[in-house]
């Protein structure tokens, strides 16, 4: 018999899960540090609780199970799914210490925004946080965004047992041979594009003349949370609060390069420039970008008159599409004037949401890479009909070499494209239950599953506790996408059977 | 760390070319849905 | 019956002086006030950011905010901006409000004629409640503990094996 679930299991996890919240602990130093930079002696107490608290409950798992000698795929699955909904209640503490949370749950709900890169807001009085609340806030999407696990990747595991964790948060392109050196190589491309980004950032608000220190703030800040496709800003109008059409710009630069996948980065930085043309997924990337902005623009025909001129038009236009198609959710108009938008202009941000960004990027949703799969499944299904039976029908497509199409790839893509849209549904469907409308809870539903963060209004601190718990799963399934969370239910299920 | 520093460093000279062409291939992509957009805008406006 | 006229048109501009908007009931009903004199109450917040002549900063009222801009004649006046531990300047505006303005690449927002102080913004004292304080440090004295024992717990069971 196949040995299923035994007490090793709980040994391992618990083991690995003291690890992780023990550099939990060590990533909320650096809000601390901003906290005494500017003098918030608040926060840096709040901060300080949370971090014993981190390093308390880490090193009392620890004490109990002590070091495994390795670690198999269900473990690495358990880890990674139950480590998130820690680092959700754990980080959430110092938000809720801050104040500017109605419960407990609204700050959970926040945290797991961050960490699943969606952006969806609970906080109350934005514009009047901390200075380290709001880095910390910004730095969980930055966690989130490579992903929990790959932080604590590089300094804790052992090759062999890194790939089983890395595969769990997401992430199966290898871009290296080995999984430490892929994150140490992610981990690069961040921190590179951290630096550029927010001096670019910060540039651009020097010269609309904000001092340099605030301005390196909200650059550091912004650049965070659009290169994670979070889409979390540090004042309550978001994108908006800055008034530039040039820093939206930056923006989109940005946003893009992070739906972007590493895989390409890798081959760019070095020197195979044509990767970026000719890859499949950034070829479906921008195909599908234009469709879905197609679609919105369609859905404006003869309504162009709301808007004053074409400038303005293709800003707020394109600015949300692609936002939406990107998974950051920076919104650069008010919720008001979305639900001003004809339903097809709508439908046509759902359309680039639920599409998301490629694969191994820090984008969420179905990911662009299963898109074309399915494009390239059916092509080959369509040839092998129309052709002789004895011939063999083979389908290729380009991501760093040819690949072919095999059946295996298609089932497993086809499964977890299947299970974004009943996600997407299914909080749908709930949404109408509490007496919104279908569009608006279709948005708000693909909104949290694809973890973009794109409001239509529903998403509110007053909004009934189900629906707050039931976004945060969408969240957590949509981030981790579902493997993870479906052995985690078993592994449940066989305890309590037991 | 300074070995790794110095590798990051080299790395970085190589990927400089391509650093810049990333980052201007978003900008290419904005430009032509702004293209995609002004068509539909001007047609809109010469059928009013 | 001038008179009379020329009495209601001045009550009217008194009552439209007096009365003030919510930042909400603008975002809210975009089309009710768009291209029209409104008034809006609310703390100013944030930062002051230029742009082409004139400057902006946003006003916060009841947790919504707005971008309002000014002329440049109008910046000596503000002083204090509203962050983590400071009240912003409380001031009354006037101006015209735009639902897609066109100087500003469709912006929804507020040209300001006018500027009040109505309250002039301060430093608010941070107060530490002392229970999160004994908290803090009584968690810290159970973690040291913990730890503790986890190390002294590792140390023995690593000893035999050397």
């Amino acid at each position: 018999m196949i040995p299923d679930f035994s007490k090793d299991d709980i040994f391992v996890v618990s083991h690995y899960i003291g690890k992780i919240l023990i550099a939990l602990g060590l990533a909320q130093l650096f809000p601390v540090f901003v906290g005494l930079v500017f003098r918030e002696m608040g926060a840096v107490i709040d901060f300080f609780i949370s971090i014993l608290a981190c390093f308390s409950f880490g090193s009392i798992l620890l004490y109990f199970s002590p070091s495994p000698k390795g670690l198999n795929w269900r473990q690495g699955m358990i880890i990674v799914a139950l480590s998130w909904l820690l680092a959700m209640s754990f980080s959430a503490l110092p938000l809720y210490l801050s104040g500017h949370f109605e419960c407990f749950l609204d700050a959970c709900f926040e945290s797991m925004s961050a960490y699943a890169t969606t952006g969806l807001v609970l906080i109350q009085d934005l514009d009047h946080l901390s200075h380290a609340h709001n880095i910390w806030r910004h730095q969980m999407c930055f966690i989130g965004g490579q992903g929990i696990i790959l932080v604590a990747l590089v300094f804790f595991f052992r090759g062999g047992d890194a790939l089983r964790i890395y595969i769990g948060e997401a992430r199966d392109d290898k871009i290296l041979p080995n999984s430490i050196t892929t994150a140490k190589f992610i981990w690069m491309v961040s921190f590179t594009y951290l630096i550029i980004g927010s001096l670019l950032l910060a540039f651009v608000l020097i010269l609309h003349g904000i001092p340099f220190s605030r301005a390196l703030f909200h650059g550091l800040c912004i650049f965070m949370a659009g290169w994670d496709t979070a889409g979390f800003a540090p004042q309550s109008l978001n994108v908006l609060y800055y008034h530039s059409p040039a820093f939206e710009l930056v923006t989109v630069i940005i946003i893009l390069l992070g739906a972007t996948s590493f895989g390409v980065h890798y081959s760019v930085w070095t020197g195979k420039f044509r990767e970026l043309r000719e890859d499949f997924e950034v070829k479906i990337l921008l195909f599908s970008i234009f469709f879905a902005y197609l679609i919105t623009l369609v859905g404006f025909l003869g309504r162009t008159a709301m808007f004053s001129d074409v400038f303005s038009f293709f800003r707020q236009t394109f600015y949300q599409v692609i936002s939406g198609h990107t998974g950051v959710g920076y919104s650069n108009i008010y919720v008001s004037q979305l639900t001003e938008w004809p339903d097809l202009a709508i439908f046509g941000v759902i359309v680039a949401m639920a599409i998301g960004g490629c694969m191994n990027s820090t984008a969420g949703g179905i990911k662009v890479f299963r898109i074309g799969l399915f494009y390239k499944a059916l092509k080959r299904e369509v040839r092998r009909l129309a052709y002789p039976e004895s011939s063999r029908v083979k389908e290729f497509f380009h991501h760093q070499r040819e690949i072919p199409v095999d059946d295996t790839m298609v089932k497993t893509a086809m499964i977890i494209t299947v299970c974004y849209v009943l996600l997407y549904i299914s909080g749908a469907v709930i949404g109408t239950f509490f007496g919104y409308d279908f569009l608006s809870s279709l948005f708000e539903s693909v909104s949290a599953a694809a973890n973009v963060g794109l409001s239509i209004g529903i998403t509110s601190p007053s909004m009934s506790a189900f629906l707050k718990i039931w976004y945060i799963i969408e969240m957590w399934a949509g981030r981790l996408e579902f493997f993870a969370i479906f052995i985690l239910i078993r592994f449940f299920v066989k305890v309590i059977k037991k | 760390m300074k070995k790794r520093l110095m590798r990051y460093i080299v790395l970085l000279k190589k990927g400089i070319i391509g650093i810049s062409i990333e980052l201007v291939y978003p900008l290419i992509v904005a430009l032509s849905a702004f293209i995609l957009c002004l068509i539909m805008f001007i047609s809109e406006i010469s059928r009013r | 019956m001038k008179i009379l006229r020329l009495i209601l048109f001045g009550l009217l501009a008194l009552w439209g002086i007096s009365s003030s908007q919510t930042v909400s009931a603008l975002i809210n009903n975009p089309e009710m006030f768009d291209g029209k004199t409104v008034v809006v109450k609310g703390e100013l917040i944030g930062d002051i950011i230029n742009g082409r002549n004139g400057f902006c900063v946003n006003i916060l009222d009841s947790g919504k905010a707005i971008g309002v801009w000014f002329s440049e004649s109008e910046r000596e006046k503000i002083e204090v901006l509203g962050r983590y531990g400071v009240k912003g300047d409380f001031v009354r505006i006037k101006g015209v409000f735009y639902k897609n303005c066109a100087q500003h690449t469709g912006d929804m927002d507020i040209h300001a004629g006018f500027l009040e102080i109505l309250e002039r913004g301060r430093k608010k004292d941070e107060d530490v409640p002392v229970e999160k304080v004994v908290f803090a440090f009584s968690l810290g004295i159970v973690s040291l503990a913990a730890i503790g024992i986890l190390h002294l717990l590792y140390r023995r069971e690593s000893l035999p094996r050397d």
